[in-house]
């Protein structure tokens, strides 16, 4: 007898390749569970780069929509996950287009690899790491950001995060590398205990 | 997310591997903790995600549920009093978020017995469930208010708690409905076997196809029955000798006449083992296993080939060969 659930990937995967093949055959009950399961951390991911969670709504619930109508090109030997991440992703980029945000989005994103826009003052020597590294990640170029935080905040493999981002996984490594090489020189310049 | 993965990725490993001395204790921190970055919300309430489902499949489905454009046709009214229950219901997520209450925080909840494993759950409701080896369940971490919902995958012992909520468990092919009752599902769909049996230890269940909720049957303690690939109905229920199907939560082995490719399957889950058959006609044999409690799978895997002239080598740790 044991007290605690254990929580685990594999076997999820399973049960997700199983609703993946039962989707394909237009199963609307799998449909049903493919969207439980899926739709919160989805809703969390399009808030992340939308910054808008009515927004992120709406693109969510189009990709599950999307997702019916393109049931037949799912292929349950690959990640259902990472399928519904691009769909996300790639309505997330539109609804920026669209609203022609570009503009801001690449000066948020591009021009930041320098400390030069950093606000020193938000921060003070009681500042935790984890709110500074918040900052720091915010202001990585928009594709090292991205792999970044698919790979550490939603734990998708190299491989998924390729699917997602339409490029090689050496790319996402290069994009994770870079990312890890940045913010380790902003805590150097920001003279942060143990990164000098 | 408690699951997050701490581990570093090989490729990234490699990297860091490459880069200074100095440096990399640094790298690996700095992995550490990105991972710990709070991420949005990812909690909803119940409301939420069944509004969005419903949002969405009135977009998909609607069209073909002539109920429900009847429903709708007397037009404004009908907006009206479904709006009005919408913001009755937001108003008391509101007044229970106020108060500090989150009653229906939801999110899925996986629970995974794995090879040569097994293990127990209690759910919130007090329902519990063994898992046999290489199964697992699928949940919400709370229950809806209409109906307690179940995905497993693989071969589970229920024991229900009444409540006037039904208890679900869904198959890859199959849905047993049950109020307070104790039962075994067997849901396999691999190479040896594609099928869903339900053996009920007491009270009372409904069994059908996921496809044919219609074609359901009623099971009463003692019985069994199948639901074979994607057939239309579940067999008649028929009587079953109920603890030679519950032997495996005591640690036993039960087969009767099956081929060897699925009890070698289930050896496989049950010890962690590997099994290589050649050639591939070997696991048509048809065997019945019993065991009480059995101490190895050499010591099944030695029994089974000795009465079926067959040789076995040990090629590693619970690894055979057999032909």
């Amino acid at each position: 007898m044991i007290d605690e659930p254990i929580l685990m990937d594999s076997e999820t995967t399973n049960i997700v390749a199983h609703w993946s093949k039962a989707l394909k055959a237009s199963d609307r009950e799998a449909f049903k569970n493919i969207f439980n399961h899926f739709y919160a951390i989805l809703l969390a991911y399009a808030s992340r780069i939308l910054e808008s969670r009515e927004t992120a709504k709406d693109v969510v619930q189009e990709a599950f929509i999307t997702l019916w109508n393109q049931r037949s090109d799912v292929d349950p030997g690959k990640s259902l996950k990472a399928f519904l991440y691009r769909i996300v992703y790639t309505r997330c980029l539109n609804q920026i287009r669209d609203r022609r945000l570009v503009g801001l989005n690449e000066e948020n994103f591009e021009n930041l690899t320098s400390m030069e826009n950093f606000e020193p003052d938000i921060m003070n020597e009681n500042t935790g790491i984890t709110e500074i590294l918040e900052k720091i990640v915010s202001r990585l170029p928009e594709r090292q950001r991205e792999a970044l935080l698919l790979s550490r905040q939603d734990g998708l493999t190299h491989d998924e995060i390729a699917d997602i981002m339409e490029c090689k996984p050496a790319t996402v490594n290069n994009h994770i590398t870079g990312a890890l090489k940045n913010l380790r020189m902003y805590l150097k310049d920001m003279n942060i205990e143990g990164y000098q | 997310m408690n699951n997050r993965r701490q581990q570093i990725p090989n490729e990234i490993e490699r990297w860091i591997s490459e880069q200074e001395a100095d440096e990399q204790a640094v790298y690996r921190q700095l992995w550490v903790e990105t991972g710990e970055l709070p991420t949005p919300a990812q909690d909803i309430t119940d409301d939420e995600l069944n509004e969005a489902y419903a949002a969405v499949s009135s977009v998909l489905f609607e069209d073909g549920n002539h109920n429900k454009l009847k429903n709708r046709n007397p037009g404004q009214i009908a907006g009206r009093i479904s709006r009005l229950t919408y913001w009755a219901a937001a108003a008391m997520v509101t007044i229970a978020v106020s108060l500090g209450y989150i009653f229906f925080i939801t999110g899925t909840v996986d629970v995974n017995a794995a090879n040569g494993e097994q293990i127990s759950y209690v759910f919130s409701d007090g329902s519990s469930v063994d898992l046999n080896s290489g199964s697992s369940i699928s949940f919400r971490r709370s229950f809806s208010s209409s109906e307690r919902h179940v995905t497993l995958y693989g071969e589970a012992f229920f024991e229900i708690e009444g409540d006037s909520r039904p208890f679900i468990v869904e198959t890859h092919n199959a849905v047993v409905r049950a109020r307070g009752t104790s039962f075994n599902v067997r849901s396999r769909s691999d190479h040896a076997e594609d099928e869903t049996s339900v053996v009920l230890s007491d009270g009372e269940i409904e069994f059908f196809p996921r496809a044919r909720p219609d074609n359901s049957v009623f099971l009463k303690p003692g019985q069994l029955s199948k639901l074979r690939e994607l057939s239309e109905r579940p067999t008649d229920p028929e009587e079953a000798t109920v603890e030679r199907f519950l032997a495996w939560r005591k640690g036993g082995l039960f087969f009767n006449d099956q081929p060897l490719e699925l009890i070698f399957s289930e050896i496989e889950r049950r010890f962690d083992a590997r099994i290589e058959a050649n050639p591939q006609s070997i696991k048509d044999q048809r065997f019945s296993v019993l065991y009480s409690s059995p101490e190895s799978a050499e010591r099944i895997l030695r029994d089974i080939c000795e009465e079926n002239m067959l040789t076995m080598n040990v090629i590693g740790e619970n690894r055979f060969e057999i032909f």
